[in-house]
């Protein structure tokens, strides 16, 4: 009898380290590669509750020989409407225009979308963006393909690069 | 040739009266500068989100520090209203002797009980303004904010406005700015003479600019 409560015990214990383990990978692998495109960092802020708009960010990364282009993102159960925007800063005025023809990231170019910057533009938010929640959505290519990823949501001043103290 | 000693009785003293006589000048010259600021100096009626009056003479009481946005702003608003509110908390009870207000570029979809709503989330000195398009474009105008509806497709549109904050000392003038870098911190910039404060120290600044 003994025996086998040491053995369900080591069994119990061994089990829920497994478990642990594969969810720590899930929450790490905040990295994606889809053939030559690659991307990471994928986050968005969290916001106040009555926020009709939020914004995605990240970095793709495109090894292939030819330019790419993210056409569009797709399958957002969480708002009405996805574009893809850009965001320019002239003389302290904030501009925020769609890219209507989609967002170019050359040959051996990488292309940040980041606050002030480029953003996946969410509007109509159907729920407030909670912290620790991660929100879907399909990236569409032009010649890579679609890949599905997850934005994480973080607080206001967070940065992707103090996530693994890059550049210190 | 001049002795060392004439250097030492003579040359050194006159300098040093000089150097005290030119920063006295200088101290009389960037303090008659103040004229020169531009002041708020229009009459405009307006109310908070929670309903109290909001005029010029709110601008006479105690300096003022005001951002100007909206609630469909993604990322600017937002994060200058973190920011705002962090430099909030930094100034401790330094933060009662100031007005922090939000104006509203876009008082079509920002309505009272919206912008409330969405400011409860952030520091809660900060005060909610929208209202009639007359009376908050005299205000636009009065502190040099530009503010321009940009329609998109399907009847969206989207607002180009001056993302910098204002600050005004308790007498309607325009003291300096903030502005973003790098959207995690601000930099302070003086108006009497285009000084940039070091963005380390914001907190700092505010209080010997408004002479706290
Ligand atoms: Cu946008």
């Amino acid at each position: 009898m003994k025996k086998i409560i040491k053995f369900l015990f080591i069994f119990f214990v061994f089990g829920s380290f497994v478990n642990i383990d594969a969810s720590e990978k899930n929450h790490h692998s905040n990295k994606y590669k889809l053939g030559n495109i690659e991307i990471e960092g994928v986050y968005t802020f969290i916001t106040p509750p009555t926020a009709k708009v939020a914004a995605g960010y990240m970095k793709i990364e495109n090894e292939a020989r030819k330019a790419d282009t993210l056409l569009s993102v797709t399958n957002v159960s969480f708002a009405e409407k996805v574009e893809i925007h850009e965001m320019i800063m002239e003389n302290q005025v904030m501009k925020m225009r769609p890219l209507l023809d989609g967002l170019n990231i050359a040959s051996d170019e990488e292309v940040y979308l980041k606050p002030s910057g480029f953003h996946i533009m969410f509007i109509g938010l159907k729920e407030p963006i909670v912290k620790g929640k991660m929100y879907k959505g399909t990236l569409n290519f032009k010649n890579a393909g679609s890949i599905t990823v997850n934005f994480k949501a973080v607080d206001r001043g967070y940065h992707p690069d103090k996530d693994h103290h890059k550049h210190h | 040739m001049l002795s060392k000693k004439i250097l030492l009785r003579r040359i050194l003293p006159a300098l040093f009266i000089t150097s005290i006589v030119l920063t006295v000048i200088a101290f009389f010259t960037l303090q008659k500068s103040s004229h020169n600021l531009d002041r708020v100096d229009v009459n405009f009626s307006l109310e908070t989100v929670n309903g109290d009056q909001f005029n010029q003479d709110k601008f006479l009481k105690k300096p003022s520090i005001i951002f100007f946005g909206f609630t469909h702003c993604p990322d600017v608003c937002p994060s200058s209203l973190q920011l705002l509110s962090n430099l909030i908390q930094d100034l401790g009870d330094d933060a009662s002797k100031i007005n922090f207000y939000f104006v509203t570029a876009d008082p079509d979809r920002d309505t009272k009980k919206i912008l409330k709503e969405y400011l409860g989330y952030f520091d809660k000195k900060i005060i909610g303004i929208t209202g009639d398009k007359a009376e908050l474009n005299k205000l636009y105008g009065a502190l040099n904010i530009y503010i321009k509806r940009i329609d998109l497709d399907n009847n969206n549109y989207t607002i180009d406005h001056t993302a910098s904050f204002i600050i005004l000392n308790n007498n309607a003038e325009i003291i300096g700015t903030m502005i973003h870098e790098g959207f995690s911190k601000l930099l302070v910039i003086d108006n009497f003479g285009k000084i940039q404060f070091p963005k380390e120290e914001v907190k700092k600044n505010i209080i010997r600019l408004l002479q706290l």
